[in-house]
């Protein structure tokens, strides 16, 4: 039952990002929805899960993308959940603002960790200027839908989230 | 809490991620037909996807789009109006002008862009990532477009054709940070080599201008079409804006492309290989 809801999430927000997302771009920068629910699956489960599922949804964007190379964005987003998920496990207490910073962080980083291997594999991607704007916009994007995406992930892993036994 | 978000053999997993990323960075490098295979087949479920998004918004699109440009489409409008009346007196007088022309691209084996067989292609929704800033069109290999091809609108050139499925193809815009393209200044006649500084920015020349060039601010710039260039000659570009001088000299220069990237929905796409 976990598994269906986990995989219903994922498909959701893999079709906002493919149909809607591209519809509600501001300035021209898209929600990267994809990178938020990588990090939100660091901030809500255990860093083995988040790092696998991380991997496949950057693998899936990969697929998908022109000249980079293949299993680049997987490697970005599983980092971008271990990350994640190494930064809500050092954080004390219940702290509201914790998934929206990370998720504002996290984008800001994972972009542009992103673009920086790209180049450094002799791929070319963002300019410096628009690497600035695409991170301010999307992490501010992702930062705003960090508490509903992190929400909806609680209740994909369940009440008692069945599979590490935390209490949500 | 903190126990449980741990999770057994953390590390570990990172360290077997990383490594099967750089596997399969290097078989795609390697060019094995496995990952060009997957990518065809994730890109032909994504493809219909999205067409059926597109079809789902459009209503929507067309009401936003409607509301956001009425007072510009209304004022771009009347300019085309005025535009057209003027070309039309021109034409009349420009018609034995063309003739003799076209003779002399012939003579020199110049293609004639309006010569060129092409096929009209409307652009699906934007890239879904920022990672990437290529357009898609509802044409492909079916109608005959291949890699390589020149893609141009009303105003302009667009960019090229990178890949191809059989009802797709991927648009890279001229403005995309590796794209370059030859282009004569049709006033200066220099001919020089322009290149994509990301979107929303102009094209950037910095080298090859000549010491005595009398490049200015508002000159036309077009594709040159000269040394095997892979795009036919005489395609607008753009406008050059700023203009960067050194001890009295023009060493670099911005041209601002015609075609409003953001605003496009119908392209060309010309069926024209450039000379081996």
């Amino acid at each position: 039952m976990v598994g269906v809801r986990v995989c219903s999430v994922v498909l959701l927000v893999l079709l906002a990002q493919l149909v809607v997302a591209p519809r509600l771009s501001v300035a021209g920068v898209v929600p990267e929805l994809l990178l938020l629910l990588a990090l939100m699956l660091g901030v809500s489960t255990d860093l083995e899960r988040a790092s696998v599922i991380g991997f496949g949804i950057g693998l899936f964007v990969d697929l998908n993308l022109i000249g980079a190379p293949l299993g680049l964005t997987a490697l970005v987003y599983a980092l971008a959940a271990g990350g994640a998920n190494r930064l809500q496990q050092s954080l004390t207490g219940d702290v509201v603002w914790v998934p929206a910073a990370i998720a504002f962080g996290g984008t800001a980083l994972a972009l542009g960790a992103h673009v920086v291997m790209s180049e450094l594999v002799g791929v070319d991607s963002l300019g410096a200027a628009e690497l600035i704007k695409v991170v301010l916009v999307a992490g501010v994007l992702n930062a705003a839908l960090a508490l509903p995406g992190n929400r909806l992930l609680q209740w994909a892993w369940g009440p008692t989230n069945e599979l590490t036994g935390a209490i949500a | 809490m903190v126990e449980a978000l741990r999770g057994p053999g953390g590390r570990s997993i990172l360290v077997v991620l990383t490594m099967v990323a750089i596997t399969l960075a290097t078989l795609d490098a390697l060019g094995f037909e496995g990952t060009d295979r997957a990518r065809s087949v994730v890109r032909s479920v994504v493809g219909p996807i999205r067409s059926g998004g597109d079809v789902v918004f459009e209503p929507l699109d067309d009401v936003w789009e409607g509301v956001r440009t009425h007072d510009e489409l209304e004022q771009e409008n009347d300019r085309l109006r005025r535009q057209v009346q003027v070309l039309a007196e021109r034409a009349a007088e420009q018609e034995s002008d063309s003739a003799a022309l076209a003779d002399l691209m012939a003579e020199v084996g110049l293609a004639d862009t309006g010569d060129i067989d092409s096929v009209i292609a409307r652009l699906t929704a934007p890239s879904f990532t920022n990672l990437e800033r290529n357009v898609e069109l509802d044409r492909g290999a079916a109608d005959g477009i291949e890699p390589g091809m020149t893609v141009v609108a009303e105003g302009g050139l667009v960019g090229r054709i990178t890949e191809v499925t059989p009802n797709r193809a991927i648009v890279e815009p001229l403005t995309n940070v590796d794209f370059a393209v030859g282009v004569r200044f049709i006033r200066a006649r220099d001919v020089v080599l322009a290149r994509g500084q990301g979107a929303d920015s102009a094209l950037l020349v910095d080298e090859a201008i000549e010491l005595e060039s009398d490049l200015r601010a508002g000159d036309l710039a077009e594709t040159s079409g000269l040394d095997r260039s892979p795009f036919p000659p005489a395609i607008p570009v753009g406008e050059v804006t700023d203009l960067t001088t050194e001890d009295q000299q023009t060493v670099g220069a911005r041209i601002e492309p015609f075609v409003d990237l953001d605003r496009l929905s119908v392209v060309r796409v010309l069926l024209w290989e450039a000379p081996a």
